[in-house]
C-alpha cells in the first residue's frame, strides 16, 4: 500500500536515500509545474520554482504539521510564494511604497494566481477528456460551430454529435467535481 | 443526473448554445417543464464559463525529466554536506579502524576514482549549435556519483541561457548531470553531480536545456581523459 504524503514528508526529515522525495516529486511535482507555468508563462521559470519548492519542502521537512494542512496545500503555499518571487524579479514598473497601494497589490496577485490553479486545472480536465469528446467541445465551443455545422463538416450523423456533447460535458462536470474545481 | 428520456441529448449543446434556433426555443420551453432537464442544466451551467478561461488547443504543460534527477541530485549533495558527524568509536574498534584507515589511504593511492580532487579533465570544443563556444570540464568522485566543475566560454545567449551537462556512458546511455545558466557575456561556471561513476564515461556533452522530453541541441562535446 502506498505511503500517505504526510508519512512521506515524516520519513523525509531523515531520509538521505531520496527515495521519499522522489515519490512526492512523482506525485506532485506535474501538476506543481502546470500551476507555475499558468501562473509566469515561462517554462524556465516554472521549472525553477518547481525545483525550489522541492528544496523547501526537504529543508524544512521538519516544520511541517498535518493537523494544519495537507502536504498539497503546504506544496502549493510554498510555490505561491515562490512565484510571486519570480514575478518581482520580473516585474519592470517601479516598486509601489504606500501601504494602500501594497494591499492592493497583494489581493492583485492572489486573484491572479487563483485564477492560474483555475487555468491550470480546467486544462489537465479537458486533457482527460477522450479525444472524440474534446473534438465536439472543441468546435462548438470554441469554434462556435451549431451541432448541424458539426455534423456537416465531420460527416458524423448529427444524433450522434448531439449525445457526445453531452456525454462530453457531463464526463467534464465529473472530472471537475473529482478535482474539486469550482470557479 | 442526466435529462429525460426525449431531450437528454439536447441539454449539453443547449448549454453550449450549439442547437439551431429553432431548437434554442423548443429547449427552453421544456426547460420550464422538466424538473430532469433543468436540473441537468443547471449542473452544466458553469462549464462554458470555466472553459473560456483556456485556450482551445491549450496543452498540459510537461516538466523535463531532467528536472527530477536536479531535485534529486541537490538534495543528496545537501544532505551529504549536513550529515552528522560519526560517533567515536568504542575502544577496541580502534585497531581495526587503524587498519581500514591504512587500507583506505593505500587504496586512495592506487584507485584515483575514490578521491574528492579532480583526476578526469574534458575539453569541450564547440558543435554547429555552440557558435564558437568552447570549455573545460573536470571530473572529481563523489559518493554521489560524479562532481563536474565546469567552465565555459563564449556560449550562445541569443535564443536563452538555460544549458544542461550530460554524461554518455560506455553503454551510450545518457545521464543527465544538470542544469546551469550562462552569463550574459556567454560564460558559465557551474559545478554539477551525475548519477553516474567515474570510469563509467568518456564523454561529456553540454546540450540546450530539454523541452517536453527531448533533449536540446548539442552546444559543446568533449572526451574526457582520465
Amino acid at each position: 500500500m502506498a505511503s500517505s504524503d504526510a508519512t512521506l514528508v515524516q520519513r523525509l526529515r531523515g531520509d538521505r536515500s531520496g527515495d521519499e522525495l522522489r515519490e512526492l516529486y512523482r506525485r506532485y511535482a506535474p501538476e506543481l509545474f502546470g500551476f507555475a507555468t499558468s501562473a509566469l508563462g515561462d517554462r524556465e521559470l516554472a521549472e525553477e520554482v518547481v525545483q525550489d519548492v522541492f528544496a523547501q519542502l526537504w529543508r524544512h521537512a521538519n516544520d511541517y504539521d498535518k493537523r494544519r494542512a495537507s502536504v498539497r496545500t503546504w506544496l502549493y503555499a510554498i510555490a505561491r510564494n515562490r512565484i510571486i518571487d519570480a514575478h518581482r524579479r520580473a516585474a519592470v514598473r517601479p516598486q509601489r511604497t504606500d501601504d494602500e497601494h501594497a494591499l492592493e497589490g497583494a489581493a492583485e496577485v492572489d486573484a491572479a494566481l487563483d485564477q492560474a490553479v483555475l487555468r491550470w486545472q480546467v486544462t489537465a480536465a479537458l486533457s482527460r477528456l477522450s479525444p472524440q469528446h474534446r473534438e465536439v467541445i472543441r468546435l462548438a465551443h470554441y469554434g462556435g460551430l451549431t451541432m448541424r455545422e458539426i455534423a456537416d463538416k465531420t460527416g458524423v450523423p448529427i444524433g450522434t454529435v448531439k449525445s457526445r456533447t453531452s456525454y462530453a460535458l457531463r464526463h467534464l462536470r465529473l472530472i471537475f467535481d473529482e478535482m474539486e474545481i469550482e470557479p | 443526473m442526466s435529462g429525460c428520456r426525449t431531450h437528454a441529448e439536447q441539454v449539453g449543446p443547449y448549454v453550449l448554445g450549439a442547437l439551431e434556433p429553432d431548437e434554442m426555443d423548443e429547449m427552453r420551453a421544456h426547460l420550464a417543464d422538466c424538473p430532469r432537464c433543468s436540473a441537468e442544466a443547471r449542473s452544466l451551467a458553469e462549464l462554458p464559463a470555466l472553459m473560456d478561461l483556456v485556450k482551445a488547443d491549450a496543452e498540459v504543460p510537461v516538466l523535463s525529466p531532467g528536472i527530477e534527477d536536479e531535485v534529486l541530485d541537490r538534495f543528496v549533495r545537501e544532505r551529504a554536506r549536513s550529515a552528522p558527524r560519526r560517533r567515536r568509536w568504542p575502544r577496541l574498534a580502534i585497531p581495526a579502524v587503524a587498519v581500514a584507515a591504512l587500507l583506505a589511504a593505500l587504496l586512495v593511492v592506487i584507485v584515483p576514482g575514490d578521491t574528492n580532487t579532480a583526476y578526469a579533465h574534458a575539453d569541450l570544443w564547440s558543435l554547429p549549435a555552440g557558435g564558437g563556444a568552447e570549455g573545460t570540464a573536470d571530473v572529481a568522485a563523489v559518493s554521489a556519483g560524479t562532481r563536474v566543475k565546469l567552465r565555459a566560454d563564449h556560449l550562445p545567449v541569443m535564443n536563452g541561457r538555460t544549458y544542461e551537462l550530460w554524461c554518455v556512458r560506455n553503454d551510450g546511455r545518457w545521464i543527465n548531470g544538470g542544469r546551469f545558466y550562462a552569463q550574459a557575456d556567454g560564460t558559465a561556471a557551474a559545478e554539477l553531480t551525475a548519477r553516474v561513476k567515474p570510469g563509467e564515461y568518456h564523454v561529456v556533452v553540454i546540450t540546450r536545456r530539454s523541452d517536453r522530453g527531448l533533449r536540446g541541441a548539442e552546444v559543446m562535446r568533449g572526451k574526457l581523459n582520465y
